[in-house]
Order: structure tokens, then C-alpha cells, then sequence
């Protein structure tokens, strides 16, 4: 819309919120509404995070993911694992995130962050699938949990956590 | 909200205390979910008694059942007359009734006993549980040891409505119930969780006894006044179990009080003992052994409990089916709940 910056109008109005309706709630009788009304400041900050941050955050993630995805291949040819059907996974995965839209609106932000999702759990359920030794599929899973690893910490500090190690 | 009000529990009480029973200062405590609770005095012949009456909320009397099916209202008084034979501080019960027509939906009605549950996600209240582990008598800890000794000592079997779990099922039944409950709320595949699924079903340990089991033990449940536990509240989830379940539920750093950050001393166990301190504690007072890797695994378990619970609000919200601001908030308490699930589960992983 044409003139406010959503985030930060998210921002002002959980800070409204927080200070001058919940403070002001402080009769007994109506300690629901303040606990509504404390919730929904809260949400209101993180909405505001998200707004500011989901973009960036889902780009890193898929940029992870790719890497990870080639980590599978890689640890299937370095291990000399013969499997085609993480193989086939991988390549499947790979469709899914190349067939997502790109990620413009908030419609297609969140389609494209389930596509990752997705492609990330086609990997890990071949692979758990498959009768393989206990290294192999550890080995396999591992590059994977770096998606996750990185999915994670995003939405930590998405929710206000501070980064720490970058 | 059901209907309770002045009139309705005047014309309840009146057969069972005093039929000219005055009944006045009620006060709703809204700070639970699930049932609707209210406190208030009743006042007859020359006695002056303060009670709480417990009743179905609306979503309950719908039908619209709690994530994971918590007890219904009848076996929730049941298991709390049975906890009063037990050493566990519980309010006296009263009185239960099934008639809706009543209060609007069942209920029963228990003594008001004095304290306040702390708010684990509050500061404040959090470094107040930090001193009575710091203060030299132990008080506090050692009641909330002896409560996790005591809901241990009650016998499934005496409480109508609890069903009797053979030690070998208690897992599977576990897993069962609350991976349904997941299936039906998640909005999306979280792979992360789908992972520690795959661990819950390949890592279970051997259950060799079951108790009942509070099912939701948190000093949160609690009531304490002046450093004193007084009672242990919110029984709907209790059910035969694995008693390390409530050590493990306790144990989780969400009921310590984390959401997003780490909490200040998260060695204690809801805020308010050192876990290695609680296990050695309880294993004195029951003289059963605390298997460390079981309570590990009951605690992840927890948090995918937990985090199933919030999203079945996330769920619900999504659905229109309630307006619940805490409904959609709770969709942030996620992250931090899979953090603790992988730093359980991702050794046996990768």
C-alpha cells in the first residue's frame, strides 16, 4: 500500500498495544482481554519480523538446500553408495524447488518456503527408506540437517533472537 | 463461558450445604485453557467456605475435543479424589455433577486452596523460582519431589475412566495418539519434525512399569503460597503411563520457561531445581531407578507434545473455529520447541 511501511506500522501498533490497552487493563474482571490483548501485541512484533525478514531468510534456505541436495549426490559418489532411489529423490527435490513460483508475493513466499520443505522431506524419507548401513545413511542425512540447522536459526531470529556466530 | 453464576450454584448448593445458602464474591480464573474455572465463597448458618467449581467450556460441551483428547470432567474429579489418598497436595473434593441443565455444562466443585501457579515465561516470577532453589532449605523443591513421588503412588486402576495400559503399549499408545493429533494440525511438512518421528519409532526405550501419570506436571500446575506448594492442579491428562514421562515433561526447557532464548539457568528443571538434583531426589524417595536415556526421551517427546498442542491452536485459528489471539501466537513457541526436540534427537540421527 502506498505510504506506511507495513513492518513498521506492525511494530507502532504492537507497541500501542502493549503499553496503552493492556496497561490499562488492570482490573480483575477483565484480565482475559489483557492476556488477548498481550498476545496479540506480541504477534503484531513478530508479524512485523516477519515481513522484514521472510524474504532474505527463504533465499538463504533454498541456497543451503541446493548446496545440501548436491551434498547427498556428492557422499553417494565419493561412499561409492549405490542408490538409486535417493538419487531419484534428490532429482525430485531438485524439480520442486525449480518448479516453485518465484517468491514475489506472500502467496508465492510461502508456497515457495513449502516447496523447500518438501523437497527437504522427499530426501530424508528416501533415505530412511533405504536398506543402507547405519554410516551411509547418517552420512546422507548430514548435509541435510545443515538446511535445517539454517531454517531453524532463521526463524529464531526472525523471532528476535540475536545472531551470534555470523 | 458455561453459566455459572451466583443463582445457579445458591440453587446447586442448597441441597448439599444449607438450603439458605448465600453464595457471593465470584471470580473467574482465566488463566487455564481448557475448562472454565471459577472461585467463589459460600456462606451458611455461621460457616463461611471458599470453593472453586470446575466446568465444561464451551468447546467441550460442543464435543470439539482438547489436542490429544484430554480426560473427560468426570475422570478429571475422579483422578483428583483419588490423589487425595495420595501424599500429593490436592484440593478436597466435593461434588461432581453430569446434569449440563445445572451450570450449562458438567462440573464439579472443589475447596479453594490459597497460592498462585507461576508464569515460568515471566521474569519476574521465573527469578522467584531461582531463589527458593537457591534458598538453603530447599522447600519448594523438595515439595515438588515429593509430588512427582506422590502422583506415582496412585493406582490407575482406582481411578474410574483411566484405562489400564500394559507397560509394553504405553510407547506405541504415546506415539499413536499424539502423531494423529500432529497429522491433523500441521498446516505444512516440517521436516525437522518429521525427523524426530522417525527417532520416536526407532529409538524406543523399555517401559518396565507403569503409574498413573499426571500428564501435564509443570511447577506451572501448581499452586504455591508463601514458598509453600499447596496444591497440584489441571488433572485432565493424567493416564496410565511411564512415570519418567512426568520427570521428562517437567525437565523441558519450555516449562522452564524458554521461548525464543535461552533462559537465564536452564540446569533447572522449571526453573526451579537441578534435573540431576530432582532424579536423585526421586529416585530416593520411590526407590525406583531414574533411566536417564528414557527420561531424555520422554522429555523430546514433550516438546513434540507441546509443540502438537500449539499447533493444533494454529489449526483451529486457520479454521475460523476460534478467535483466540493465543490460538495464532502460539505458532511462534514452534522454533524454539524444535530446538529442543534436535539437540534430543539429531545425536541419533547424523
Amino acid at each position: 500500500m502506498p505510504y506506511l511501511r507495513p513492518d513498521e506500522v506492525l511494530s507502532r501498533f504492537a507497541t500501542f498495544a502493549r503499553r496503552d490497552v493492556r496497561d490499562s487493563l488492570d482490573d480483575e474482571e477483565v484480565a482475559f482481554m489483557r492476556g488477548q490483548v498481550g498476545s496479540m501485541a506480541s504477534t503484531l512484533d513478530f508479524l512485523a519480523g516477519e515481513l522484514r525478514g521472510m524474504k532474505p531468510a527463504l533465499d538463504r534456505q533454498e541456497t543451503v538446500l541446493l548446496d545440501a541436495l548436491d551434498g547427498v549426490e556428492s557422499t553417494l559418489v565419493d561412499g561409492a553408495i549405490n542408490d538409486e532411489a535417493v538419487l531419484d529423490a534428490v532429482a525430485t527435490a531438485r524439480s520442486r524447488i525449480t518448479d516453485a513460483p518465484a517468491a514475489e508475493t506472500p502467496e508465492t513466499l510461502r508456497a515457495r518456503e513449502t516447496a523447500l520443505l518438501d523437497a527437504c522431506e522427499t530426501v530424508l524419507c528416501a533415505i530412511d527408506d533405504e536398506d543402507l548401513d547405519e554410516a551411509d545413511i547418517r552420512s546422507l542425512r548430514r548435509p541435510l540437517y545443515g538446511f535445517l540447522d539454517t531454517r531453524l536459526d532463521a526463524q529464531l531470529h526472525l523471532l528476535g533472537r540475536e545472531v551470534t556466530d555470523e | 463461558m458455561s453459566d455459572v453464576t451466583a443463582d445457579a450454584l445458591e440453587s446447586y448448593l442448597s441441597g448439599r450445604l444449607a438450603p439458605d445458602v448465600q453464595v457471593a464474591d465470584l471470580h473467574a480464573h482465566v488463566e487455564g485453557w481448557s475448562r472454565d474455572t471459577v472461585s467463589f465463597t459460600a456462606r451458611y448458618d455461621d460457616t463461611e467456605r471458599r470453593l472453586v467449581v470446575r466446568a465444561e467450556s464451551d468447546a467441550q460441551i460442543a464435543g470439539e475435543e482438547r489436542a490429544g483428547g484430554g480426560n473427560d470432567i468426570q475422570t478429571e474429579f475422579e483422578t483428583m479424589a483419588a490423589a487425595e489418598d495420595a501424599p500429593v497436595p490436592t484440593p478436597k473434593t466435593h461434588w461432581f455433577e453430569a446434569d449440563r441443565s445445572v451450570l450449562g455444562g458438567g462440573f464439579f466443585i472443589v475447596d479453594y486452596v490459597p497460592g498462585s501457579a507461576p508464569v515460568t515465561w515471566n521474569p519476574r516470577q521465573r527469578q522467584q523460582l531461582y531463589e527458593a532453589w537457591d534458598a538453603p532449605d530447599n522447600t519448594l523443591p523438595e515439595q515438588f519431589v515429593d509430588a512427582a513421588a506422590g502422583v506415582h503412588e496412585i493406582d490407575p486402576n482406582d481411578v474410574d475412566g483411566i484405562e489400564d495400559v500394559d507397560a509394553t503399549e504405553v510407547i506405541d499408545r504415546e506415539i499413536d495418539r499424539w502423531e494423529a493429533v500432529y497429522r491433523e494440525a500441521a498446516l505444512r511438512t516440517e521436516p525437522a519434525v518429521e525427523e524426530a518421528l522417525r527417532w520416536f519409532k526407532t529409538n524406543k526405550p523399555t517401559v518396565p512399569e507403569t503409574t498413573l501419570v499426571h500428564g501435564d506436571f509443570r511447577i506451572g500446575n501448581m499452586l504455591i503460597d508463601d514458598d509453600e506448594l499447596t496444591a497440584v492442579l489441571d488433572w485432565e491428562l493424567a493416564r496410565t503411563g511411564d512415570p519418567m514421562y512426568d520427570l521428562g515433561y517437567a525437565s523441558t526447557y519450555y516449562f522452564a520457561g524458554k521461548l525464543v532464548d535461552p533462559i537465564e539457568r536452564p540446569e533447572l528443571a522449571c526453573s526451579l531445581l537441578e534435573r540431576e538434583w530432582f532424579y536423585e531426589e526421586y529416585e530416593r524417595r520411590t526407590g525406583r531407578e531414574v533411566e536417564h536415556e528414557r527420561v531424555r526421551y520422554w522429555r523430546a517427546f514433550s516438546a513434540f507434545v507441546m509443540l502438537t498442542i500449539g499447533l493444533d491452536g494454529v489449526h483451529r485459528y486457520h479454521d475460523g473455529e476460534t478467535d483466540d489471539v493465543r490460538s495464532a501466537w502460539f505458532q511462534y513457541i514452534v522454533p524454539g520447541l524444535i530446538e529442543d526436540l534436535h539437540a534430543i534427537v539429531r545425536k541419533g540421527r547424523i
